[in-house]
C-alpha cells in the first residue's frame, strides 16, 4: 500500500519544488511609466469629482509653509522691542513681578 | 515599516502621496517592485504577470488612504498582491470556454516523464525543471480559483492557516477546509495523469 502511494508523493514533492523555481518576470523599461500615467489619470479624475481637499490637507498645505516665516518674524520683533525701546525689559520685569493681589484689592475698593 | 538610513521612510512617502504628490508613488514602486513581482510570478502565468503587477500597483495607490501606520507595510502590500492574483483567476475561470477535466495522453506522458526523471536523479536539470513547472501549471489549472490560491499559499509556500486567512480575507475555518479539499483534488488530478497505478490515501477516492 505504502509503495503504491510513493509515486504521487514524489510527484507532489516535485511540483512544490517547481512552484519555487518559477522566475519573476522581467518587466519592460516603460512599465513604471505606464503605471504612473494611470495613477495620474486617477488622481485627475478624483480631483474633478472632489475639488475640495480634506481640511487637514488644507491646513498642511496653507499653514505649515508659513509657520516658520511667522516664527522668524516674531523673534525679530521681540529682539527689536528689546533694543529699540530703552528700559523696556525693566518695565516688563516689573510688570511680571508686581503684586497683582494688591492691584486687585485697589481696583475692587476703588481706592 | 522600512526606515532606511538616509532614505525617506515608507510612511513619509505615503503621507506625501495622500497629500496629493502622486509622483512620490514612483519611489514606493521602485522599493517594492521585486516583492510584488515575486508574489505575482508564483500565482499567475508568466504571460499575465506584467498585467497583474500593473493592476496590483494601481490597487495599492487606490487603497493607500486605508493603510494604518501601525501595520507592517510589506504585509499590507502582500495582501493586495495575493488578492489581485485571486481576482485574476476568478476572471480567468469565468471567461474560460471549456472545462479542463479530461486528461490527455500528452498530460499522462508528461507525468510519467517527471516520475521517471525523479527516480534517476534527485535534482532535475533545466529541461526537467521546465517540465515540472508545466506540469504544475497544468495541474493547478484544473482546480478552482479558490482551491489553487489556498493550495499555493498553504501547501507550496507554507503559510499557516491564520496567515493565509489574513492574505485572502477569508475565515480560518474556510481556509482549513478549502486547503484540505484542494490538496485532495490535486492528488486526484495527479493520480489521473499518472494512470490508475497510484493508489490514493483513504478518503481521497471521492
Amino acid at each position: 500500500m505504502k509503495k503504491n502511494r510513493e509515486p504521487i508523493d514524489k510527484l507532489e514533492e516535485r511540483l512544490v519544488q517547481a512552484y519555487h523555481d518559477q522566475q519573476s518576470p522581467v518587466m519592460p523599461s516603460r512599465w513604471r511609466w505606464d503605471v504612473m500615467r494611470d495613477i495620474r489619470q486617477l488622481q485627475a479624475e478624483r480631483q474633478r469629482r472632489d475639488p475640495n481637499p480634506a481640511p487637514n490637507v488644507v491646513f498642511r498645505r496653507m499653514v505649515l509653509p508659513f509657520a516658520s516665516a511667522a516664527a522668524a518674524a516674531a523673534i525679530i520683533l521681540t529682539i527689536y522691542s528689546f533694543t529699540a525701546v530703552p528700559g523696556f525689559e525693566q518695565d516688563l520685569f516689573a510688570l511680571l513681578t508686581e503684586d497683582t493681589s494688591g492691584m486687585l484689592s485697589t481696583q475692587i475698593t476703588g481706592m | 515599516m522600512n526606515d532606511f538610513i538616509g532614505e525617506t521612510s515608507d510612511w513619509a512617502i505615503i503621507r506625501e502621496i495622500r497629500e496629493g504628490n502622486v509622483n512620490a508613488f514612483e519611489s514606493l514602486m521602485t522599493r517594492y517592485e521585486g516583492h510584488i513581482s515575486a508574489i505575482v510570478a508564483k500565482h499567475v502565468p508568466p504571460e499575465s504577470a506584467q498585467e497583474v503587477i500593473h493592476e496590483t500597483f494601481i490597487r495599492i495607490y487606490q487603497s493607500l488612504g486605508n493603510y494604518k501606520e501601525d501595520k507592517p507595510f510589506q504585509h499590507w502590500l502582500s495582501r493586495i498582491a495575493v488578492r489581485s492574483c485571486y481576482d485574476f483567476w476568478r476572471a480567468h475561470y469565468k471567461n474560460r470556454e471549456k472545462p479542463l477535466s479530461a486528461v490527455s495522453a500528452e498530460d499522462r506522458q508528461r507525468a510519467e516523464n517527471i516520475l521517471s526523471g525523479y527516480s534517476r536523479k534527485s535534482q532535475p536539470d533545466t529541461a526537467g525543471r521546465e517540465d515540472d513547472i508545466r506540469m504544475l501549471r497544468w495541474a493547478l489549472d484544473r482546480l478552482s480559483a479558490e482551491d489553487r490560491m489556498v493550495l499555493s499559499l498553504t501547501c507550496f509556500e507554507g503559510y499557516s492557516t491564520a496567515e493565509t486567512a489574513g492574505l485572502l480575507g477569508w475565515s480560518a475555518a474556510n481556509v482549513k477546509i478549502r486547503a484540505f479539499r484542494a490538496r485532495k483534488a490535486l492528488r486526484k488530478i495527479l493520480a489521473a495523469a499518472y494512470g490508475t497505478a497510484i493508489t490514493m490515501k483513504p478518503g481521497e477516492e471521492a
